[in-house]
């Protein structure tokens, strides 16, 4: 057998092998993409007053769908699809993407699959800033106060993201010491969350119990556009970072090794990660499961590589919380279920379906 | 050529290194020896700029290696270290391709695809191309660490233990191939090795770490005489050569040898 | 002698100038100091809280409702003239505003305790106010009340709903002002478990004329291990020591009363409890069952009626607590009164 023969062969197989896989995701990101497109669309149409799918599509184009397609839609419906229905579903999707992604970049830079924005401890932090911002009258300041308790969660989580870094700092910006770091701080806002319900009065105890409950109910476009803000600014920084994520994955000396300052590379994810994430629950209330699994399954379908792991998170985590509140006011309609019990629901029988099938794949 | 001078490497109250000098030539490999805690790590990762020396000197090409931006300094030098995480489901694609990212202008191209597949060719991973590293023996993700440094194209090689998990059979194919990037290619590979023997029969130098210092640095037979094991390792040991192979076996361990080594 | 608050007394005013000047708008002041301005009396409502839904019905008539939060739907029976699908949720955690806009109502109304602020931002488009009012607050029965009349249009008739209240209140505290006050052990529904100061509870039964007798525990001073205010769990040794002479138990229940069967067997396992043939109120017969709907209606103007007049039948002879309750139901809620929400041996 000649030796030109025999080295095409190996190489050719490799060459075909990467493509086929490069081919694989390329579908994979363009059928999320698609479907999350048809997903927003339903979730327009669904709610108390269903709307066609074109008459959906009559009310978003307006100019670029033809007058007279498809029956005539009240001014009520248009004001119910602007004003209530796309803000909310706009909320789930970024959201989703949001927490999606900042599981993804939290689980890279600490090489942990079972960390999640929530696992430093964000969550209860904003709970506690919420909650103190009622306690201290953020319900008599009227309209500011909305202001007001969105801004004491976000600023709460910003501290103990801080508190995560600083103590992380004191010894080495690596992995375990994020972890416990987060661990510990998660124990010290629920208790001092747990205080707060403790002096506050009836009312304040209502209207905090209320911001946990994880919803996109009352979202509006104000709300939206902070949180998409937030997000707009961290992705290209994210997708930047991608083949860095993909380096810590293969330990640090590897990726030291190849020219990287993780030290750098950690504050940035991290200082962004909780910037999102913040931005999310400030408004959304406290969400979990979704930056835990929604990276998980993006995983399990398209691979580590982050360059194609990255955006298609995203999909995933806006597909499951849109999906999730699509469903939470559908389902046991008029009443409406908040997303953060439903998205439970609907991702843990898809996220198992999932492990089952890459165990049957991967064998014996 | 990668130039060490008088380094110093302190941790808490220890001090691992004490006053190490060594000079890697182009094209040569050395192997670096010493018993379990004698510094041949901490020694690798001061040459990989992966922790700083706590005193001393450490030149490339007459440059202060705190002088090279990082992407510069990784296209030059490359180090494997004896183990990877497995927490994360790479695969061996993903993680030889890493090694192309210092020289990476913009996308992945074709032309980076060839180098990483003749790498993979080379440490005979193709059939495990596309493989999470978590199903591969220790062994073959030593195998994936290396072509990872293969694909970085530096001229300084700095190995951690790379022949540790190997069979046999890879055991010289690795070293082998190691050879080769240093006569052939001109690398300067230093790397540190447990098995006296293979590091005897493959490398143009071995430096012996003792002490905290290179007690004796030059070809094999000078430098590893049983009384210079004795004092490094605290065994007692047969050196020869049978058929052109050396060999180095230890015979009996001595107890009041073993507080030699730093 | 009428009691109005500040925030009623403009409510009236507004209700004055508007016959003077025939349907003349009004401006309603709500419990978070915001003012709304109604153009034309407000016919068609959707009310969040079954109290704040009890009295647009009492003032305003079932037609006045255009939906109702889940919480008042779970009374099952309440609401016969209501469409089933005229219900937006669990307003406290996930109103829906969606189906709140399609019944374009003239007016959203929430509890303070409620997220009225968010709904108010959700509704500001679509051009519907939100007015606060809490009518689970008893000590604002009178305001709330006229506050609805004067947005409804139905000033008249809130005067009556918020009389019938203010007067048997009124009466009861006369009656039993210099009256010896009877100790009385109030127990909510889980066993040994009672209401402390500063529960509504408890005032129920010093509005009665009654002594609780666990009025010297200070929630401040106790472990939060035991509960709240409202439900606060007691040593069942205390109730033994403090001897009470009148024992009131709240049952669970709702427009449905629990029924003869289910009481008797609750007042029987009371009767039943250690110690208990020894106390007072089991030798003479003063145990007594009331269920949560019957002693919440009016802003609990019923409970304390039946409670007073198990204190103090000598001096409230004429005061009729089952009578008051058809009237609420019949009269003010239009609902038939299904059955007796009370259980002891003497009535």
């Amino acid at each position: 057998m000649a030796d030109g023969h025999a080295q095409r062969g190996p190489a050719a197989a490799l060459e075909a092998g990467f493509a086929h896989r490069a081919a694989q995701r390329s579908a994979w990101l363009t059928a999320g993409t698609i479907l999350l497109i048809g997903t927003v669309m339903v979730a327009v149409s669904q709610g108390v007053n269903d709307l066609g799918l074109g008459q959906v599509a009559q009310i978003l184009l307006r100019d670029l769908v033809p007058a007279g397609q498809f029956a005539d839609v009240t001014v009520i419906q248009e004001k119910i699809v602007w004003h209530l229905r796309l803000p909310r579903v706009a909320m789930a999707v970024v959201g989703g993407a949001g927490l999606a992604v900042t599981g993804v970049m939290m689980q890279a830079i600490t090489r942990n699959p079972l960390v999640s924005p929530f696992t430093i401890g964000l969550s209860p932090a904003a709970a506690f800033g919420a909650s103190l911002a009622i306690l201290f009258g953020a319900l008599e300041a009227g309209f500011v106060g909305k202001y007001l308790t969105v801004g004491g969660a976000f600023l709460s989580s910003l501290l103990c993201a801080a508190l995560v870094l600083l103590i992380a700092g004191l010894r080495a910006v690596s992995a375990t010491t994020i972890i416990l770091a987060g661990i510990g701080l998660t124990y010290l806002f629920s208790a001092l969350t747990a205080t707060i319900q403790f002096v506050a009065t009836e009312e304040q105890l209502a209207a905090i119990v209320h911001w946990t409950f994880g919803s996109v109910n009352a979202a509006g476009w104000d709300e939206v556009m902070v949180a998409s803000l937030l997000l707009v600014v961290a992705v290209p920084v994210f997708l930047n970072l991608a083949w860095v994520m993909n380096a810590i994955g293969a330990g640090d000396e590897t990726a030291q090794s190849l020219g990287y300052n993780l030290r750098r590379v950690r504050l940035t994810t991290a200082v962004l990660s909780v910037l999102v994430t913040s931005g999310i629950i400030a408004f959304t209330g406290v969400i979990g499961f979704v930056g835990l699994v929604a990276p998980h399954m993006a995983r399990l379908i398209i691979g580590n590589d982050h360059r194609w792991l990255i955006p298609f998170s995203m999909i995933v985590g806006a597909l499951l919380l849109l999906v999730a509140d699509t469903l939470g006011r559908s389902v046991f309609a008029p009443a409406v279920i908040p997303v953060g019990i439903v998205v439970a629901y609907v991702g843990v029988p898809l996220f198992v379906h999932l492990i089952l099938r890459q165990r049957q794949v991967a064998g014996p | 050529m990668i130039v060490a001078d008088a380094v110093r490497f302190v941790a808490g109250n220890k001090t691992i290194l004490q006053d190490v000098g060594i000079a890697l030539e182009r094209g040569e490999f050395v192997g670096l020896l010493g018993a379990n805690g004698a510094g041949k790590s901490t020694l690798l990762k001061c040459l990989a700029r992966l922790v700083a020396a706590s005193a001393g000197r450490i030149t490339l090409d007459g440059r202060p290696i705190a002088a090279f931006g990082r992407r510069e300094f990784a296209r030059s030098v490359a180090f494997v270290p004896q183990f990877m995480p497995t927490d994360m489901p790479l695969t061996v694609m993903d993680l030889v391709q890493l090694g192309r990212v210092p020289h990476l202008r913009g996308r992945f191209g074709p032309g980076d695809r060839r180098i990483v597949f003749a790498a993979l060719e080379q440490m005979d991973l193709v059939p495990d191309a596309f493989r999470p590293l978590a199903e591969l023996s220790g062994g073959e993700r030593q195998r994936v660490a290396l072509a990872r440094a293969l694909v970085q194209e530096p001229r300084v090689l700095l190995l951690d233990e790379p022949t540790s998990a190997l069979d046999l059979r890879h055991q010289l194919q690795t070293m082998r191939i190691v050879r080769s990037l240093a006569a052939d290619r001109g690398w300067s590979v230093l790397a540190a090795m447990h098995d006296l023997g293979l590091a005897a029969r493959f490398t143009d130098r071995v430096a012996l770490l003792a002490g905290g210092r290179l007690s004796r640095i030059g070809g094999w037979d000078s430098v590893l005489t049983p009384d210079a094991i004795r004092a490094a390792y605290g065994v007692t040991a047969v050196v020869g050569c049978v058929q052109g192979l050396p060999y180095v076996l230890p015979s009996e361990d001595e107890p009041a040898a073993r507080s030699q080594s730093a | 002698m009428l009691r109005v608050s500040g925030v009623g007394w403009l409510g009236l005013l507004a209700v004055f100038a508007a016959h003077g000047a025939g349907a003349a708008p009004v401006t309603i002041l709500d419990e978070a100091e915001r003012e709304t301005r109604f153009d034309k009396p407000v016919t068609n409502a959707v009310v969040c809280n079954p109290y704040n839904a009890e009295f647009f019905r009492a003032v305003a008539g079932s037609d006045v409702l255009a939906a109702i939060d889940a919480e008042a739907a779970n009374r099952d029976g309440y609401w016969p003239d209501l469409d089933p699908g005229a219900m937006v949720g669990n307003c406290f955690k996930a109103p829906n505003y969606e189906l709140m806009v399609t019944l374009e109502p003239d007016v959203v109304v929430m509890p303070r305790n409620y997220p009225w602020q968010e709904a108010a931002d959700r509704l500001g488009p679509f051009g519907i106010p939100v007015v606060v009012l809490s009518g689970w607050d008893v000590a604002r029965h009178g305001s709330t009340v006229r506050t609805i009349g004067a947005m409804t249009g139905h000033s008249e008739r809130a005067e009556v709903v918020a009389t019938f209240h203010e007067a048997v209140m009124d009466r009861i505290a006369e009656a039993v002002a210099d009256a010896p006050r009877p100790t009385v052990y109030l127990e909510k529904a889980p066993d040994f478990y009672t209401a402390l100061v500063g529960s509504g509870w408890h005032d129920m039964v010093d509005q009665a004329g009654g002594t609780n007798i666990f009025a010297d525990v200070r929630i401040g001073d106790q472990p939060s291990s035991r509960g709240s205010v409202h439900q606060f769990q007691i040593d069942p040794e205390a109730i033994l020591e403090r001897n009470p002479e009148v024992v009131v138990k709240l049952i669970p229940d709702s427009y449905e009363p629990a029924g003869s069967a289910e009481m008797a067997s609750i007042h029987d396992a009371l009767m039943m409890r250690a110690g208990w043939d020894a106390l007072h109120a089991a030798e003479r017969g003063h145990v007594y069952l009331i269920g949560f709907f019957a002693a919440g209606a009016s802003s609990k103007m019923i409970g304390v009626a039946y409670m007073a007049k198990w204190l103090h039948p000598d001096r409230l002879v004429d005061l009729n607590p089952d009578a008051l309750l058809k009237t609420w139901l019949e009269d003010f809620q239009g609902v038939p009164t299904p059955g007796s929400y009370v259980y002891g041996m003497t009535r």
